[in-house]
């Protein structure tokens, strides 16, 4: 199948439950919103040793934030509720709190809810205010710069994390420039976050290593380096390949976000690099969801 | 579904129960016109007092009140009642949920031991508004009341949790023991205001109760501006019209954590 040109395998990426909640981080401006944000979402790229993914959604105007500030929307998502939990609370204290001018809102309404201000309220020694509006609890916690205003719950729903499709390209420049045209398009889109650097992967990952000690090790498949020595499933023409991983609310949030930025790809200067679009899976037997990018495409 | 409409018959002196409108879960037009109710020492049908039509239980409509209609609303869940006219006593007295929206005055103990859900008051609202239930130690457990003209005196006492926005006065011995919540007064505010206050915050226009309060530094605080926001958001007006309020925090007396606002 090919998309503008763009050769799409007949393969699936495999994605698995996981469960997420959003919150809103706003400041006086922009700039110290997003301070907060990246700390926030700092070492957050993966759950096997961050315990969170997490990502900025999308840039909320004053008119989209409970507080008419400017701020941003960030997505977390984990295989527990626990992990969750904790992840949510120890990055708020720790970079939310601690940045100037800012608050933190719940960005989701559900049943299920989390900590969020909860405990980041006794912060405050006896002096934190709560206030009950409209049903729900805000903490304003005294600090230097005045006070830091807090929602005390957010709420829990179940998510999808690791959609991903792989570019396989003639050269790591082009590779990498289709994989910055995806993710600009993924970033405009809702309830979806790349969680790796940039939105992009180059270590893509199998399951196990010839190592007892460690769980997943280099996709050798896809290493252009290890053509010849292993079963690669790569051509002699293909000498970078890059995964974008999405992490999604919905399966219907993934499938649009692969299938708008495949578009994009497909009309950019780049897709002449790009020798084909694969996805990574681990034969479809461990994820509760398959993104068949040839269905996605249609 | 259309509303429930109920439009009073009568003018009498004699005072009437309406609490039962709140126990009211049947669409069955002629269950509600049978229901047996008390006037006086006398028992009446529904349909006798009053003119019924329409058919969703949950969201009701009152018109052609008067004083003499007390306990609308009383122990009110998960319903939406709009009353045109004035009514009598005890207006959402421990409500728990839902909506009421009173265009008309209502008389004394309103919203009495309210624990939850809106009240939206077009006029005025007697004394003991907000006040404590018989036996209770609580005024106002929570919720959110907007009064747009005057409140009576002995109003919200010992109040919880929640937001009570007045838009015109409120009269004497007024916000006594309270424990913490939010209270807009854009009036002016009757004597023995906020005595025995231990925490809360008071968002008021009128300057005469400063003096009893420590004046803080200007600091920006994030949470009027939000707070602003919300209100005036809830009400669908632009009720609190400040940004740069000044701030006053702690009482001289005692120095407990009460919270001023002056606009």
């Amino acid at each position: 199948m090919r998309i503008n040109g763009l050769l799409i395998e007949n393969t699936f990426a495999e994605a698995f439950n996981m469960k997420a909640s959003r919150v809103i981080v706003t400041a006086d401006n922009i700039k110290w919103a997003k301070n907060a944000c990246l700390s926030f979402t700092g070492f957050a790229t993966s759950v096997i040793a961050c315990g969170v993914e997490a990502g900025i959604e999308k840039e909320l105007k004053k008119t989209q934030t409970p507080d008419g500030r400017p701020g941003y929307s960030i997505l977390l998502f984990s295989m527990s509720r626990s992990q969750l939990e904790k992840q949510l609370e120890t990055r708020s204290g720790q970079c939310i709190l601690t940045c100037p001018t800012t608050a933190l809102f719940s960005g989701l309404e559900g049943e299920d809810m989390i900590p969020l201000g909860k405990n980041l309220k006794y912060f405050g020694d006896g002096y934190q205010i709560s206030k009950k509006i409209d049903d729900r609890r805000f903490w304003r916690i005294p600090v230097m710069d005045g006070e830091f205003v807090c929602e005390e719950k957010t709420a829990r729903v179940p998510a999808i994390g690791g959609g991903n499709f792989l570019l396989l390209s003639k050269n790591r420049e082009s590779c990498l420039a289709a994989c910055e045209i995806a993710v600009n398009v993924m970033s405009k889109l809702d309830n979806v976050i790349t969680p790796f650097p940039g939105g992009v992967v180059r270590s893509g990952s199998k399951v196990g290593s010839k190592y007892k000690a460690l769980i997943a090790s280099t996709n050798d498949a896809f290493c252009p380096s290890l053509k010849g020595i292993t079963g690669s499933k790569l051509s002699k023409d293909v000498s970078a390949v890059m995964e974008i991983v999405i992490n999604g609310l919905t399966k219907e949030d993934i499938d649009k976000a692969i299938r708008e930025s495949l578009i994009a790809i497909s009309k950019s200067k780049y897709k002449k690099d790009i020798l084909s679009v694969s996805a990574g899976n681990y034969g479809g037997k461990l994820g509760q969801y398959h993104f068949h990018l040839r269905d996605i495409l249609k | 579904m259309k509303p429930l409409v109920l439009r009073c018959k009568i003018k009498c002196n004699i005072r009437l129960d309406m609490s039962w409108l709140s126990t009211i879960d049947t669409s069955n037009l002629s269950l509600i016109k049978n229901k047996n109710i008390l006037l006086g020492n006398k028992r009446y049908k529904v349909s006798e007092l009053f003119t019924v039509s329409g058919e969703d239980s949950s969201n009701i409509k009152i018109l052609n009140t008067n004083d003499n209609l007390d306990n609308i609303g009383s122990s009110l869940k998960n319903k939406k009642l709009t009353i045109e006219g004035n009514i009598g006593r005890g207006l959402a007295r421990n409500m728990t949920s839902g909506t009421i929206i009173l265009n008309g005055n209502a008389g004394d103990v309103a919203c009495s031991g309210m624990k939850g859900g809106s009240v939206f008051i077009y006029g005025s609202v007697g004394n003991r508004f907000c006040s404590l239930p018989t036996g209770i130690n609580e005024g106002f457990s929570d919720g959110f009341v907007y009064v747009q003209k005057n409140v009576g005196s002995d109003s919200i006492i010992r109040m919880r949790r929640g937001n009570i926005v007045i838009g015109g006065n409120i009269g004497i011995n007024s916000c006594r023991e309270l424990i913490a919540g939010t209270v807009t007064i854009l009036g002016k505010i009757g004597k023995e205001f906020c005595c025995n206050a231990r925490r809360g915050t008071l968002i008021i226009k009128d300057r005469s109760i400063c003096k009893d309060f420590i004046k803080s530094n200007s600091t920006d605080l994030t949470f009027f501006n939000f707070y602003q926001m919300k209100i005036n958001n809830i009400i669908d007006s632009s009720v609190i019209k400040n940004k740069k309020p000044v701030r006053y925090f702690g009482t001289k007396a005692e120095k407990k954590l009460v919270e001023l606002f002056v606009l």
